[in-house]
């Protein structure tokens, strides 16, 4: 990034920090705080300026505006000493948060568009919500949802009754919802005449509903397509599948099933762990086969300051409301820029789609495009301004 | 007698009980005096150490209940003074098995729900308790269950509605033992006053030698089957430290700790003693779990997890600049042994 570009850039920034309804988290007073600021360094070497403390929201509002930095940041954790250095911070709780970001999600993220991946990562938080709502039995008003400003979500818990959970309760609450060391037996009981009976609550629920829907569907298809689409989902041979679609067919056994009562196949120990294997793929929240996880149990982590900008893509952290997520459209309404006229001269190929227009920049022309489309190409360093 | 003052005597640990003491008027000094709450707090602690259980006896009296009662501020004590991490956790572990084991007594001759009722409040659960289930608010849940390893105590595998988790009575029993033992080891060691411990000289030599007939010889962990203990990978030199500390480890460590010692060469034997100092050391399990792991059932040993895999469970401790050139704590293990062979005298 060149000087004059950072400068642009920074100039705007300051300009939305100066107006911009900011929203502090509560008990700032309590929390670490840290900064990327537009240095003369930035972007080529990032320095992240940590341990600083506010004393009310005030204070913070003015450091802000005072250096509209690149990336601003929060403790999820409250601490005695927020500028303490880390040792000696003394942990006091940490908000319940979820940070859900498409590279958690997708381990081929080349393959997808920025949109495309928008929408995955979307998905994937619906999901998650839902787990909020119900198994967890947190209100909407419980969860604060924000756009991350780049590519996901986050969800912030402040309820105090989650604020003294360690970390490793924390990771139980992961596992929760990606379904981690779920074991389909835990929700079984030997019933008296031989029978299963699946405990339809929690996860027992979930894996319930997606057996009667996956045998429903199974009843529908002729045969070979039937046995081929078992064998996909569940990994079982051709015998154990048709019987599967026995089962799928006979309706007296489907009744029974669906009061909450399966047969007990001595013979087929595996049709109801693979069907619940193929079940549980679908409807627990993805993470990628990978360590870092969709939601994290770091309870010293820092996170974006909702309403802060996201230096890299120039979009905003917006809160949204619970039911409004559906209908949310990032790259429409997390654009806070306006649309006068930015010269800019392109050095890497791109492209995007903002407010519903689309951008394709080639490489080495020179683009005449409205601010909030120049600001974003800017931050991703794929533009400088033409002076 | 007083049935508040027999249910004190029985969980000891429970605030109103440290209150009773209290208000009672009783002091250290009057503890020290009374011979036999004294004897009788000897007896918990080797009680502990012996069978990993304080058992509650039959309350006769006032007399005895008073003693009962006194005896446990006295039992930390001791504890306190021995000051030996393995000893705080085993009697932690041993005064929770015996308040366990009183109530699931008292479920089957019909006064446990009652029990259960006031224990639930006096260790401040939320708890909606009826006679055939329990309901759990989430975040009480996790901070009791955390260290059960059997998977049917993962969140994921409860029943869980709209923030409760249902469990049965039984299982809610289990709970408690877990906050009895977050109690009482809570604050252990305590910081006692010198002349207090040698005041209690006599009785604090009868437990050190309980204690070092009952424990296995802690010596650093040796191998021998070949195996090169100072070229195992820094996650598995963590785990075997601990392990030797009698910390408890989470069932993930267990896992990987055993998969990693039998690949390099350790007998099924050699394995089980390194579990020896574990709190709740039961050998007919560990032995069972061991042979699992070793394939002596299945005929399918196990391998060790990946690198990635101890990273996904928090396993990754102490990385150093070898680990950057492996996947795996074995192929650590092996570059070790040959540049080790290579420099004879490093």
């Amino acid at each position: 990034m060149r000087e004059e570009t950072r400068r642009f850039v920074h100039a705007g920034f300051r300009r939305y920090y100066n107006h911009a309804r900011l929203k502090p988290p509560g008990e700032v007073w309590m929390r670490e705080w840290g900064f990327v600021h537009f240095d003369r360094y930035y972007p080529a070497k990032v320095v992240m300026r940590r341990h600083k403390a506010f004393n009310s929201d005030v204070e913070l509002i003015n450091y802000i505006r005072e250096y509209a930095p690149a990336h601003a940041y929060h403790s999820a954790a409250i601490y005695k000493y927020p500028a303490a250095p880390m040792g000696r911070k003394e942990w006091l709780g940490a908000d319940l948060i979820f940070d859900l970001d498409a590279d958690h999600i997708v381990s081929d993220l080349e393959k997808y568009s920025y949109e495309d991946l928008l929408e995955l990562v979307k998905r994937e938080a619906q999901k998650l919500i839902g787990f909020l709502l119900n198994d967890f039995g947190f209100d909407e008003s419980d969860l604060e949802l924000v756009f991350s400003g780049s590519r996901g979500y986050h969800i912030h818990i402040t309820a105090n009754s989650v604020r003294q959970l360690g970390s490793r309760e924390r990771r139980e609450i992961v596992d929760y919802m990606t379904a981690s060391g779920l074991e389909l037996g835990a929700f079984l009981k030997h019933a008296r005449d031989g029978n299963l009976i699946l405990i339809s609550e929690g996860w027992g629920e979930r894996l319930f509903n997606g057996l009667i829907r996956f045998l429903h569907e199974i009843a529908d298809l002729p045969e070979e397509e039937a046995i081929v689409s078992i064998r996909k989902a569940t990994g079982m041979d051709k015998r154990q599948a048709k019987d599967v679609i026995r089962i799928a067919r006979d309706e007296t056994v489907m009744n029974r099933i669906e009061s909450g009562q399966l047969p007990n196949f001595s013979r087929l120990p595996a049709v109801w762990t693979g069907i619940a294997r193929s079940v549980t793929r679908t409807v627990s929240v993805e993470s990628a086969d990978r360590p870092d996880e969709p939601v994290t149990s770091d309870i010293k982590r820092l996170i974006r300051m909702p309403t802060s900008l996201h230096g890299k893509s120039s979009l905003q952290v917006k809160p949204l409301e619970i039911d409004a997520i559906a209908d949310f459209d990032p790259l429409k309404d997390a654009v806070v820029f306006g649309d006068s006229d930015i010269k800019l001269r392109v050095m890497h190929d791109a492209d995007i789609r903002l407010r519903g227009e689309h951008y394709r920049l080639e490489e080495g022309e020179t683009v005449t495009l409205p601010e909030y489309a120049a600001m974003y190409f800017m931050c991703r360093g794929v533009a400088e301004l033409e002076v | 007698m007083h049935e508040r003052y027999s249910y004190l005597c029985l969980y000891p640990f429970l605030p109103a009980a440290s209150e009773y003491v209290k208000e009672s008027g009783l002091t250290i000094d009057h503890m020290i005096s009374s011979a036999s709450a004294r004897i009788r707090a000897k007896e918990r602690v080797i009680e502990a150490i012996r069978t990993g259980c304080v058992q509650r006896p039959f309350i006769a009296d006032d007399m005895q209940a008073q003693m009962e009662l006194l005896s446990y501020p006295f039992a930390r004590i001791l504890v306190s003074c021995i000051n030996d991490p393995y000893l705080v956790r085993r009697y932690a572990l041993a005064e929770a098995k015996g308040a366990y084991r009183r109530i699931i007594e008292d479920l089957n001759t019909g006064t446990g729900m009652d029990t259960i009722h006031k224990l639930a409040g006096d260790l401040g659960i939320h708890a909606d308790i009826s006679t055939d289930h329990v309901l759990v608010p989430f975040t009480d849940y996790l901070q009791l269950a955390v260290n059960l390893r059997d998977k049917r105590w993962k969140l994921v595998n409860r029943s869980l509605v709209r923030g409760k988790v249902k469990l049965n009575v039984n299982e809610f029993v289990r709970l408690l033992q877990e906050a009895i033992y977050g109690r009482v080891i809570k604050g252990l060691p305590l910081d006692v006053p010198e002349e207090i411990c040698n005041s209690l000289r006599a009785h604090i030599e009868q437990i050190k030698e309980e204690l070092a007939r009952g424990r296995p010889k802690r010596d650093e962990f040796r191998a021998h089957s070949g195996a090169d203990p100072d070229s195992f990978p820094p996650c598995i030199r963590n785990i075997l430290r601990n392990l030797n500390e009698g910390v408890n480890i989470p069932h993930s460590a267990r896992f990987a700790v055993t998969a990693f010692l039998l690949n390099a060469g350790l007998s099924v034997e050699e394995v089980i003693e390194l579990y020896r100092n574990s709190p709740d050391f039961n050998e007919t399990m560990t032995r069972y779990q061991v042979e699992h792991i070793a394939g002596v059932r299945s005929g399918t040993r196990y391998t060790a997890p990946s690198c990635a895999t101890m990273r996904t469970y928090g396993n990754c401790v102490g990385k150093d600049e070898l680990c950057d050139r492996i996947a795996h704590p074995l192929s650590y293990y092996r570059l070790k042994l040959k540049r080790r062979a290579k420099k004879p005298d490093s």
